[in-house]
């Protein structure tokens, strides 16, 4: 170590320090400008999922109504998601959600029917009609992060009192 | 002949530097600016108005209207008192999912000049307390005319005519049409 300034070391040294204190930073403060940023993913399936409940609640509402959902008629939201395939194509695709480009997937879409009795719960739990079948259509969000969900305030047709006084579509979307 | 390399060499770098920016921003999604709160918000503002448009559709919200002040002392979701079919759908969507809100009926003085609004929904603690600077609002209209019959009870019997009742809150405002009032319903969450 000879008597001139030690330019290089202080150069790593100085850079090293001021890193990590930015890294700290932004890894360890909360609610910083960091976290407007978080998870991009709930951010972009947000106007998917809004997309998604809008085309539901507006093409089978029962024709001159707002938010009466026709249920168990033939063409009704039942037999359409029931003929669907598993990951719900064909509501996909009629909903304009078919985005896939080189960079991106399709989103996985959930769809949802939730009972007057579970809303009083405060649970989202689907409904489960006479012959026993879960009114839930698509791709199991357990074990999934960052789900947009959408929720419509709907009554279902020809329910048998499931809908007194509301149900909930919920459209979620990861 | 060095002036011109030094021009190719700009317009070079500045081909990069463009090239670049595209490719970048191709690459990621591009939108609006948005926090968690503006999305909560836009959520609650479907919900509440998908909650008037259906009670407006099955008539419960004309039904709560036409019952407020008469057989009702409020109209809120915690259901003291009386439990209509329009303070259940309250209930059920948002007393039971933890959101507060407040009910109000605005309607038209007795020469129809100006309107006034009145708190129809219960002042709790806790909506006085932490009224916060964001919120839902959806409203929506029902209008009311002279031979409509009160609503009595819990809102589904059928009592005198609306202009022959002495305690209904809002005044006939139009006295020589068959319009007895306009009330706008605003439903304001958070």
């Amino acid at each position: 170590m000879d008597s001139k300034a030690q330019t290089p070391q202080d150069f790593a040294v100085g850079v090293s320090v001021l890193l990590v204190t930015v890294i700290g930073v932004l890894a360890f403060v909360q609610g910083s400008a960091v976290g407007v940023y978080e998870s991009p993913d709930v951010q972009r399936n947000q106007p998917i999922a809004d997309r998604a409940g809008t085309y539901l609640v507006e093409n089978y509402s029962v024709a001159g109504t707002r938010n009466h959902v026709r249920y168990n008629t033939s063409g009704g939201i039942n037999a359409s998601l029931n003929a669907d395939t598993d990951d719900l194509r064909d509501l996909k695709e009629k909903a304009g959600l078919i985005v896939a480009t080189e960079r991106r997937v399709n989103p996985r879409v959930n769809v949802t029917v939730v009972n007057a009795s579970t809303l009083e719960a405060g649970a989202r739990t689907p409904a489960v009609d006479d012959h026993g079948e879960r009114l839930a259509w698509g791709p199991s969000t357990d074990g999934r992060t960052n789900v947009a969900s959408t929720s419509r305030v709907v009554k279902l047709t020809n329910a048998t009192g499931q809908c007194d006084p509301v149900c909930w579509l919920v459209v979620r979307v990861w | 002949m060095r002036g011109q390399a030094y021009t190719l060499e700009g317009v070079l770098a500045a081909i990069v530097v463009v090239t670049a920016t595209v490719y970048g921003l191709s690459a990621v999604d591009t939108g609006p600016f948005q926090t968690g709160t503006q999305q909560r918000i836009a959520a609650l503002e479907t919900r509440a108005s998908d909650t008037l448009s259906l009670a407006a559709e099955t008539g419960a919200l004309h039904n709560a209207t036409a019952c407020y002040s008469v057989g009702t002392p409020t109209l809120n979701g915690n259901q003291t008192g009386s439990s209509t079919e329009f303070e259940m759908m309250l209930n059920r969507t948002f007393d039971r999912q933890g959101n507060q809100y407040n009910l109000y009926l605005s309607y038209w003085n007795s020469d129809s000049s100006a309107r006034q609004t009145a708190l129809v929904s219960q002042e709790t603690g806790e909506n006085v307390a932490d009224r916060p600077a964001d919120a839902a609002v959806a409203t929506e209209t029902v209008t009311l005319t002279d031979d409509m019959p009160a609503r009595i009870g819990d809102c589904s019997g059928t009592g005198p005519p609306l202009s022959a009742v002495d305690g209904y809150f809002a005044p006939d405002a139009e006295p020589d049409s068959v319009v007895y009032n306009v009330v706008e319903v605003r439903l304001v969450l958070w």
